[in-house]
């Protein structure tokens, strides 16, 4: 049962990554070329999904989509878990007033929405991929802060950390030697369902036109595009609410299954 | 060797959980510590050991070699920890991280305070004078591939990898059964003997103690109610709580 949940995580993240391998080399129709004739056709052989307002044919448009979705949750996770993660550890290790100021530093991130982050760095800089990543990513340091943090603080009251100190090991040694292997499998918990929390942001943020620009297609603009024609082509905001819906679903199930997988207590059971 | 003088260790507002303790160790000497769970006899292991929480407060002095180890800042005592005192813990399952192979994790502790590229080969001489029978097999296993009594072993090899002065254990053949255990402490033994290392054994188990310790320290709510030469304290316990324990012991023998 725990496996399964593991196994359709796995295919649906696998879809999606592959959808956007594909995209690389090879899309049914050019995702960016307008065809005035083909403006909102329905599903056809020759267009499985159909075609948009603009006639471009959506299942191209849903390939490349699949890309920038995958590229926003890497790069934002990556950025949070690099900055999160060591922070939450040396608040866990070395406790005290450093302790203090990096959750206190945390609860002042979290308590910012991404979204208004975002529309600032948008205000800023111009709405990108890059400060769709950028605003995603500074929103998301708090939850791997945290994690890290919870973890560190149950790893060193365990026997193996006390024994290792009574050997002399201190400091980074410690951190590198024995926290970090031990809460790795928390980590990559929180950043599979970090992952999934960027993509619902990502595509937020494309629907509010504060994210990738287009013609760029990402789901969130499509959804944006969609709903100028909802009574006459509902299908049109099927498709991509369905990729991000699968997508979501995807690094959540892979989220639980890795942790189900991982936790002793849960593995001797099954 | 080892100079504990009015060693007193309170946690928060509760009362003192160590009580004006006083003992000496010499070169090559042995204590054992005997006491109840919760009669303060780890809190004193862990004092000595400068592994207590932030929060401890800890009063009167330890001296090692003549040096004053209360109040050293961390990164002092670190460089003493591993080398010149060292401790084996009682939870063999516990004490060994379950994410690093067994040989690296003994190397570890010798790295920290040696230099030179021999950390393999002196991995296998510890192994092997812990008495492993297969020690590159062992370095190369995860501490879930191995038995409670190899864990223990390979948690002593790590301790006196450096050859330290001082070991202290810390109940290290309690979660072992009877035969295990007695194969571990004739290790135990046999180690000290040939190391020359003094050490602080603590039980609660008095038979255990007396078959390895000159001296016998008795432990009770944190305070040392007797403290004496082990067989003069095995025939003649004057204090009533060390009277039971050696009573207690003595059924325990017969029936056994």
């Amino acid at each position: 049962m725990r496996k399964l949940q593991f196994y359709l995580g796995l295919a649906l993240v696998g879809l999606v990554v592959s959808a956007a391998l594909v995209s690389l080399v090879w899309t049914p129709y050019d995702p960016l070329q307008v065809v005035p004739a083909d403006r909102l056709l329905g599903p056809s052989p020759a267009h499985p999904f159909g075609t948009d307002g603009f006639g471009i044919d959506i299942a191209s448009r849903l390939l490349v989509g699949a890309r920038y979705c995958l590229l926003v949750g890497i790069v934002s996770v990556t950025l949070a878990a690099l900055v999160g993660v060591p922070l939450g550890i040396l608040a866990g290790q070395v406790g005290g007033w450093v302790s203090e100021v990096v959750m206190r530093l945390t609860d002042i991130v979290y308590a910012l929405p991404a979204l208004l982050l975002a529309i600032l760095l948008a205000a800023i800089f111009g709405g990108s991929t890059l400060t769709a990543m950028a605003a995603i990513g500074v929103a998301t340091v708090p939850a791997f802060a945290r994690t890290a943090r919870a973890g560190t603080l149950q790893v060193m009251a365990a026997d193996y950390v006390l024994a290792a100190r009574a050997c002399g090991t201190r400091g980074v040694a410690l951190a590198a030697r024995h926290i970090w292997p031990n809460i790795a499998a928390l980590a990559g918990v929180q950043a599979s369902i970090g992952f999934a929390m960027a993509i619902l942001a990502e595509a937020a943020l494309g629907y509010l036109g504060l994210g990738t620009p287009r013609p760029t297609p990402t789901w969130g603009t499509m959804l944006r595009d969609s709903q100028e024609f909802l009574f006459t082509a509902p299908l049109q905001a099927l498709w991509p609410g369905l990729a991000i819906a699968v997508a979501v679903l995807g690094f959540n199930l892979l989220g639980d299954g890795i942790r189900d997988l991982t936790d002793p207590r849960l593995r001797e059971a099954s | 060797m080892l100079a504990v003088e009015h060693l007193t260790v309170a946690f928060g507002r509760r009362p003192p959980a160590v009580r004006d303790i006083s003992f000496a160790i010499p070169e090559g000497g042995r204590l054992g510590i005997i006491g109840a769970s919760g009669s303060g006899k780890s809190v004193t292991a862990l004092a000595i050991m400068g592994l207590l929480p932030e929060y401890a407060r800890v009063g009167g002095s330890v001296k090692l070699g003549g040096a004053e180890l209360v109040g050293l800042p961390d990164h002092e005592y670190s460089k003493l920890r591993g080398d010149a005192l060292t401790m084996v813990f009682q939870e063999p399952m516990t004490a060994l991280d379950p994410t690093m192979r067994v040989g690296r994790q003994i190397a570890e502790a010798y790295r920290l305070h040696a230099q030179g590229s021999k950390a393999r080969d002196e991995v296998l001489r510890v192994l092997a004078a812990v008495g492993m029978p297969d020690p590159a097999r062992v370095a190369d296993s995860y501490p879930h591939e191995l038995s409670g009594g190899q864990r223990q072993r390979a948690l002593t090899a790590m301790a006196v990898i450096n050859r330290p002065g001082l070991v202290v254990f810390d109940e290290p053949t309690t979660a072992l059964d009877m035969l295990v255990q007695a194969q571990v402490l004739e290790m135990i033994d046999g180690l000290l003997r040939a190391t020359g290392a003094s050490c602080l054994f603590i039980s609660h188990d008095i038979a255990v103690v007396a078959q390895l310790c000159a001296h016998i320290l008795v432990m009770q709510d944190g305070q040392a109610v007797e403290q004496g030469e082990t067989g003069q304290l095995l025939r003649a316990p004057r204090h009533p709580y060390t009277q039971a324990l050696v009573a207690a012991a003595r059924k325990g023998a017969v029936r056994g």
